[in-house]
């Protein structure tokens, strides 16, 4: 199994992070993002729950007695609210291959 | 320094200037940073009753919650601030069902679910059996907007009791977080700095840029984590003595992401690009696929002086040190010396934090470091070796003998016998547990690791006349069961499944090609010794220590050369004729996970 199998990571725009809610992003706040060189990009990272098909439940209500019915529809969970339709969202490989370029990772002497 | 550990004496300690420890769970280890919804604002049942039959367990009690015969009651209510739509909550604690009668009790049947203002959250605990403690986790993603969470017993299945006024349920440390996991419990907030404490108290750490698996456990990514130190003044080693020294496992499919990152570092960005010091940790360096360590020094004038340990194994749990004394620089993989250089330069007094897992620039390590130390002297090869032997059993992959060439290496020694002589008190060829023996030692009768998953696992064996085998115990023959179990267990007997082969790989040397059909692990005049064959009698054996063995005895005939009787030893790996075991002869076991 892949690690951080359900991380998905999100890059954005640096002018962006003052309109990320950080209770929704693994990120403890805008002091501590890793932003590109050139300082106009960054990323945030969350983990997602897929679930493939709705989900119906039916139970006895605790306190009335009646039959209370829960659905829990398809899709995907756990995305802050920055995430729009079309945004592209990288996994763990795929965030480390970008990280590893010019644009985000100095030259080192070694 | 005093300092507090969990894990025993260790060596030089009184020389210790940082260290933690993710295991040590009682001075190191107190978990991620998290908050604590379930406070003042919420309503626990009999809130604060302690006064269980069975205690907890659980270092403290919080919220301690009883409900006598099983009726709807909440055990905990949660009501605060609204908890919006698609926020992920986690759930969790320890809860017992208690039936002072349980003869008459004939189902274990309470159960504990959540309900939210929402909805439905789910069933959270069903304890399987009375008078039992059990904890529960569970998460829930928030459909609508929240504004209370109920947890209670589920009352349909109380009907099924039978005894329901002899039936009690009792719980305890509820624990509400805005998380995708349960964290420890913690009484309100633990914060960024709380989580991992350094056992010195010389420093603090900051867990606020670090990830965490669904075991609330740290787990670097490689992206944006690393832990941050500050700038205490012990740490500079600016005098140029010193040790660092960590428990490091880098991942085998760290292909991308930072080339250069340190593992714990003051400055010398990239292993030596800034003025400080840095025990860094490359991939594809000097070649590509290598994994590979080191200790690297800058001074204020741009000096650099750097020493390296190439292409160590990945997928397992090393035991890195670094010494520097001025004059000398060492390194020490698993306890032995394994690279030196002269030390031309001392590193330079700098302003630069402290960071664990990345430096200060975008140089970041994904791989896991579960034990970090760093000294103020330089500590010698005794005290490294006396420190890695006693992270030995707590790391099972910690092993002085590891095999990183053999067909893709990664391949850990785990039983191992010289020719040097069977020793005399030693009674069963599988008698001690894995990490009773270091290299130092011309046998190791260990058994495999506990912990591993048959499944994951490949074994690999090499004898004394070129021969290499690797065989695969995910394989579904009985043959491969009975060996894994022998070899995890010491489990004993003798089993004949005639069609239903354990057959190995030949990595090099040859196989007579006969089916490894039986097992036996059983004592045979005085050593309890192991044979995979065709028939357990010994001709056409594979894996074979300990005295010869035919039947449910032992048979001159089949155990050649002649005068076997009371001779003990380990056989060839192609033994396609009548051999038994002797003494002169050398085999090795080894395991890897795939």
């Amino acid at each position: 199994m892949e690690r951080f199998e359900n991380r998905r990571w999100l890059v954005i725009p640096a002018t962006e992070v003052e309109n990320v809610n950080f209770n929704q992003v693994l990120e403890a706040g805008a002091d501590s993002l890793r932003y590109s060189l050139d300082g106009s990009k960054t990323f945030v990272k969350y983990e997602i729950r897929v679930v493939e098909e709705d989900i119906t439940e039916t139970f006895v209500d605790a306190e009335t007695g009646e039959e209370v019915t829960h659905t829990t529809l398809a899709g995907t969970y756990g995305r802050p609210s920055i995430y729009t339709e079309g945004m592209t969202e990288y996994n763990h490989s795929e965030i480390l291959a970008l990280l590893a370029t010019e644009g985000w990772s100095a030259p080192a002497e070694a | 320094m005093a300092v507090n550990h969990g894990y025993g004496k260790m060596a030089g300690t009184h020389a210790l200037v940082f260290a933690y420890d993710t295991g040590d769970t009682r001075n190191s280890y107190r978990g991620e940073p998290t908050e604590n919804l379930v406070n003042t604002n919420s309503n626990v049942y009999t809130l604060g009753n302690t006064n269980f039959p069975i205690a907890p367990p659980v270092k403290e009690v919080f919220n301690g919650s009883t409900q006598n015969g099983m009726s709807w009651t909440d055990h905990l209510r949660w009501y605060n601030e609204t908890i919006p739509s698609g926020t992920t909550i986690t759930i969790s604690g320890w809860y017992m069902v208690y039936n002072t009668n349980s003869a008459t009790a004939w189902q274990t049947s309470a159960r504990l679910i959540i309900y939210s203002s929402a909805g439905y959250g789910g069933t959270v605990c069903n304890p399987g059996a009375w008078n039992t403690w059990k904890y529960f986790e569970v998460t829930y993603t928030v459909p609508s907007d929240t504004t209370s969470f109920r947890l209670e017993d589920a009352g349909y299945d109380y009907y099924n009791t039978e005894d329901a006024s002899n039936t009690t349920a009792y719980g305890c440390n509820y624990q509400l977080e805005l998380k995708s996991h349960a964290t420890p419990f913690v009484e309100g907030t633990r914060s960024a700095t709380q989580g991992l404490l350094d056992l010195t108290g010389n420093s603090s750490i900051d867990l606020s840029n670090v990830s965490f698996d669904s075991s609330s456990n740290i787990d670097l990514d490689g992206t944006d984590d690393r832990m941050f130190v500050g700038n205490p003044p012990e740490l500079s080693l600016h005098n140029g003595v010193g040790t660092i020294e960590a428990i490091v496992k880098f991942p085998r499919d760290w292909t991308a992401g930072s080339q250069y990152p340190n593992l714990v570092c003051k400055g010398a960005r990239a292993g030596w690009d800034t003025p400080g010091w840095a025990l860094f940790g490359f991939r594809d360096w000097p070649n590509p696929n290598n994994k590979s360590w080191g200790l690297g020094l800058r001074n204020s004038s741009n000096g650099v002086r750097t020493v390296a340990k190439y292409d160590s194994p990945t997928d397992v749990y090393l035991h890195l040190t670094a010494t520097m004394n001025g004059e000398t620089m060492k390194l020490y993989e698993n306890g032995v010396l394994v690279s030196t250089q002269t030390q031309t330069v001392i590193p330079a007094e700098n302003g630069y934090n402290v960071f664990i897992g990345g430096d200060d620039g975008s140089n970041r390590f994904p791989g896991d470091i579960p034990v970090v130390k760093v000294y103020n002297e330089s500590l010698t090869e005794s005290q490294i070796q006396s420190n890695f032997n006693n992270y030995r059993k707590r790391f099972s992959d910690l092993s002085n003998y590891y095999d990183n060439a053999t067909d893709g290496g990664r391949w850990i020694r785990w039983w191992w016998y010289t020719g040097v002589g069977w020793p005399g008190h030693e009674p069963e060829a599988l008698g001690h547990s894995f990490g009773t023996f270091d290299s130092s030692s011309h046998y190791g009768f260990q058994r495999l690791p506990e912990g591993l998953e048959k499944e994951q696992v490949e074994l690999l064996a090499k004898d004394g006349d070129g021969n290499i085998y690797k065989w695969d115990f995910a394989s579904p023959s009985a043959t491969a069961q009975q060996v894994w179990d022998s070899f995890t267990t010491g489990a004993q007997g003798r089993w004949n499944n005639s069609g239903d082969a354990w057959n190995p790989e030949v990595i090099a040397g040859s196989f007579f090609n006969t089916d490894q059909d039986a097992w036996q692990y059983r004592e045979s005049e005085g050593v309890v010794s192991f044979m995979l064959d065709d028939d357990t009698c010994d001709c056409k054996s594979t894996l074979n220590a300990g005295h010869a063995m035919c039947g449910s005895s032992w048979n001159q005939q089949y155990a050649q050369p002649d005068g076997a009787y009371l001779r003990y030893g380990v056989d060839t790996l192609n033994d396609g004729g009548c051999r038994g075991p002797v003494p002169e002869r050398t085999l090795e076991l080894y395991y890897r996970l795939k």
